[in-house]
């Protein structure tokens, strides 16, 4: 043989230097977050000079003692050093001198220190995408408390009004932007590999990139708060996003990577899921997390692109003063409007999708029901997925669409309600009749519904022009998305990282804490959110400081409720933490008597999942049938094998 | 999906390496084809912002002087992308019947053709008859034309790693046949990868026409 036909994966191998007695030299050449970090600073500074010497003589540049084209070029620099000092660019590079691919490697044991570095074991991902969420969730979260206090009083402030206006574009971006991969990330990167019967997914290291562009984007996107922010908010609508300082650059390059994570892991799911399936695990059989993932998937892979577009023109329009959202230069303002929300709608879904896979994921487990209609959950997933990219022009009733297309818009969203429906109506009649369990994360599950509802309907009033030209730019549209996100996607969240805790850490956190904090954040949530309704009839535009002195008392009940509502997710992450790090009560094996798959392996998870493929016999739903006989064989014999492998597949 | 199941009494009853060699030949599939999509919206964006502003035409600024980038460039980087496509296309073919040289040689010179259409559409980049702001069509054609160069990088790059595994594996596969007809799994991943890159450039390359078409004729 002429060649070494065994090269080493993308990442440098810890055995080897452990090997030959480099223990302490590990870190530095494994590729993890200090180097990530170092690499980072050094190309960020290496990016800015760049700019600097390309730019400086631009005219814009001498005249308004701005640069955005260093940073950009910063930025975009600072990120590839990240990825180089992580070391994601090895295996890439190591493809250019011909080696063939092979398997990344995975540990033996999982370490603490793993989590911190550029680690292609799904579960090892799905664990730094669940810390991950969660930080930029509760930061998302601080700054929403941030708004709340100023609203205290429509008189006295507590921030400038430029400051205010940042604050609320920050809140709405971190969880906007990061919040689309909070279930995909965390538990579509650990659970499908598990649920679908495979021992691997098909691009552990398309899985890996796809996080390690959030922390770089997260980063970013904080770091706006000290450079001005971006006034635009989270829609960046221009010209004032066009005319705004470094902080709308942040912005730009922040949803560009998260843009470029999602398409990552997009690609990933999709190829996973098609072609890792266990014998036996036919289409009709598969998990709807499964189903949710991979309808989310394909709405990422197909409107994730044309966000970039919009941020792309946006950053040409602000770095190298192309004039595309500038009409008078031929341009227009309404081409970012329409390129932000063919991605901005169809994100809606991206966040309700996995919501709804995941309620409806677990309602089974605790109704002791199968699902009712499988398959009619199915088609409205497919269904709201399709749907959501025929709807986006809603969003420009009010900012000067043609009138002529207003019905066809407001009739598209109508009729999304339709697949909605059909989700809310399998879960209604999976809990009807149940055995219910009201455990804590079926609490949770059962305030999705209820939330939902006040979510869902109140959009049906939203889609129709006249009553969206009523109550356009309003709190009354903020409470109907934080009901239809935060009170479905985040509580669905909530009930999955409790459902899952003994899954992923062999944990189980505390019941009487998790029940109280269930209560505070139902009870808080809908104190909060209601009454915005209500702000919001009553005439209280949204990112305005300055309100009527009539809805001070309002306001103020909300604020206070939000304060609660912040103390009780507070709880509920003590709990998780203090559960995790300090008591540590082990869950026992399969401590909700799942039939998924995924709980057949026991805990810990074996680092190859299975140790044999296993055959799929069903789905796994089929709880209070009478039939116990188990969803796959996990050790199959021949003639199993054979008759589902040989069967139809 | 192949799943070689043994008989009854033989174990393992999955031949695990051969069933998750077979799911990796399908992600190959899947993520190449599924890349088209992606990158079709990608350059749908842009074309999208093409048309709205050509149909806007925002105070008579869409192409007020009738200025398009150069045309010989334009042109030149279009049939650099069809005849290394083509060319690349052909060499496969080669490839299958055993002709690894022949391969090689073509993917090389795709690599180069692409490598020249990269530098050409960034050297057009700096040769605009026209100031970024002076047009709707001039900020459209500064969006697509990175993208494009981009694009057409990766491509190479992509073709680039074919080639080298192809020289890397050369006499290795030689016995059999060469890596386009070898058995081995490494050469059916290899083709998997190869046949990927051949749905991408087909479609890249009508996607290449139809961009020439709007910048530089239609405009």
């Amino acid at each position: 043989m002429a060649i070494d036909m065994t090269p080493a994966a993308g990442v440098g191998s810890p055995t080897d230097l452990e090997a030959r007695g480099l223990k302490a030299a590990k870190p530095w050449f494994t590729g993890n977050m200090i180097t990530a970090l170092i690499g980072g600073a050094i190309f960020y500074a290496f990016g800015h000079w760049l700019g600097n010497a390309i730019a400086s003589n631009y005219s814009v540049v001498v005249n308004g003692a701005g640069n955005e084209v260093a940073i950009y070029l910063s930025l975009i620099f600072g990120c590839l050093g990240w990825f180089v000092g992580l070391g994601a660019l090895n295996y890439p590079i190591q493809k250019l001198m011909g080696l063939e691919p092979s398997e990344p490697p995975k540990s033996e044991k999982r370490t603490f220190w793993e989590h911190f570095t550029y680690s292609t074991d799904h579960k090892v991902v799905g664990v730094q995408y669940l810390f991950g969420m969660l930080l930029y969730f509760l930061v998302g979260g601080l700054l929403a408390l941030g708004i709340r206090t100023e609203l205290l009083s429509p008189v006295n402030h507590i921030w400038a009004p430029d400051t205010y206006i940042e604050i609320v574009g920050e809140h709405g971006t971190m969880m906007m932007m990061m919040m689309t991969s909070v279930v995909m990330g965390p538990f579509g990167n650990y659970l499908i590999p598990l649920m679908i019967g495979s021992k691997k997914m098909a691009f552990p290291r398309l899985e890996a990139v796809s996080f390690w562009f959030t922390v770089p984007s997260f980063l970013i996107l904080l770091s706006a708060l000290w450079q001005g922010g971006f006034q635009s908010g989270w829609t960046g609508y221009a010209p004032l996003s066009i005319q705004g300082g470094p902080g709308q650059s942040d912005y730009d390059v922040a949803f560009a990577l998260m843009a470029l994570s999602m398409i990552c892991a997009s690609i990933n799911m999709t190829a996973t899921i098609i072609n890792y399936r266990a014998p036996g695990m036919r289409w009709s059989r598969m998990p709807i997390l499964s189903w949710g993932m991979i309808t989310t998937a394909f709405t990422m892979l197909l409107s994730v692109p044309v966000l970039f577009d919009g941020l792309y023109v946006m950053s040409l329009d602000r770095g190298v003063r192309t004039a595309m959202l500038y009409a008078g230069h031929g341009g227009s303002s309404f081409l970012w409007e329409n390129l932000f929300w063919f991605f901005g709608h169809p994100e809606v879904y991206l966040l309700a999708l996995p919501g709804f896979a995941l309620t409806v994921e677990m309602l089974p487990v605790f109704a002791r029901k199968p699902i009712f209609a499988l398959k009619t959950s199915t088609a409205g997933l497919i269904g709201v997925a399709v749907l959501s990219f025929f709807v986006w022009q809603h969003h420009l009733f009010m900012s000067g669409m043609n009138p002529d297309m207003r019905p066809l818009f407001m009739l598209t969203t109508e009729l999304i309600s339709i697949p909605t429906g059909f989700l809310y109506l399998v879960a209604m009649g999976t809990v009807w009749r149940g055995k219910i369990r009201f455990e804590v994360p079926m609490l949770f599950l059962l305030a999705v519904f209820w939330n939902f509802l006040w979510g869902g309907v109140t959009g049906v009033y939203n889609s129709d022009v006249p009553v969206d030209a009523l109550v356009h730019g309003s709190f009354f549209v903020m409470a109907h998305f934080h009901f239809t996100i935060m009170g479905q996607l985040i509580f669905a969240v909530f009930a999955a990282v409790y459902y899952y805790t003994p899954l992923i850490f062999g944990i189980r956190l505390n019941d009487k804490l998790g029940k109280i904090s269930f209560w505070i954040i139902f009870i808080a949530f809908n104190s909060t959110f209601l009454p915005l309704f209500m702000v919001g009839l009553l005439g209280q535009p949204r990112r305005v400081f300055e309100y009527a002195l009539r809805l001070q008392h309002l306001n103020q009940w909300v604020s206070v409720s939000a304060y609660v509502l912040g103390f009780g997710i507070l709880l509920y992450v003590i709990n998780l933490v203090w559960s995790l790090a300090v008591t540590r009560t082990p869950a026992g094996p399969n401590p909700w008597e799942s039939r998924g798959l995924e709980w057949q392996v026991g805990y810990p998870v074996p680092r190859d999942n299975f140790e044999k493929i296993p055959v799929v016999h069903r789905d796994p739903y089929g709880y209070g049938t009478g039939d116990d006989t188990p969803v796959a064989d996990l050790n199959p014999v021949g003639d199993v094998a054979a008759a589902v492998t040989g069967g139809e597949a | 999906m192949a799943t070689d199941v043994q008989s009854a009494d033989a174990q393992p009853v999955i031949d695990e390496e051969q069933y998750y060699h077979d799911a990796q030949l399908g992600a190959l599939w899947t993520a190449s084809r599924t890349l088209i999509p992606v990158v079709a919206a990608t350059f749908g964006g842009i074309y999208f912002a093409y048309f709205y502003l050509r149909s806007l035409n925002s105070n008579g600024l869409w192409d007020p002087h009738g200025q398009t980038a150069s045309k010989i460039l334009g042109l030149s980087i279009l049939l650099l992308v069809v005849a290394g496509t083509s060319l690349q296309l052909f060499a496969s073919r080669r490839l299958r019947r055993g002709f690894s040289t022949d391969f090689i040689v073509g993917t090389a010179t795709n690599a180069l053709l692409l490598l020249i259409a990269t530098g050409l559409q960034i050297w057009e980049l700096t040769r605009l008859p026209f100031p970024p702001a002076a047009s709707g069509y001039a900020g459209v054609f500064i969006a697509f034309a990175p993208i494009n160069a981009l694009c057409i990088g990766l491509s190479a790059y992509w073709v680039f790693t074919l080639m080298m595994r192809a020289i890397r594996s050369y006499n290795f596969y030689r016995p059999e046949g060469g890596i386009g007809v070898s058995a081995h799994r490494a050469a059916e991943n290899f083709r998997a990868n190869l046949d990927g890159f051949g749905a991408y450039g087909i479609f890249f390359m009508l996607l290449s026409i139809l961009s020439w078409y709007l910048f530089y004729v239609l405009h």
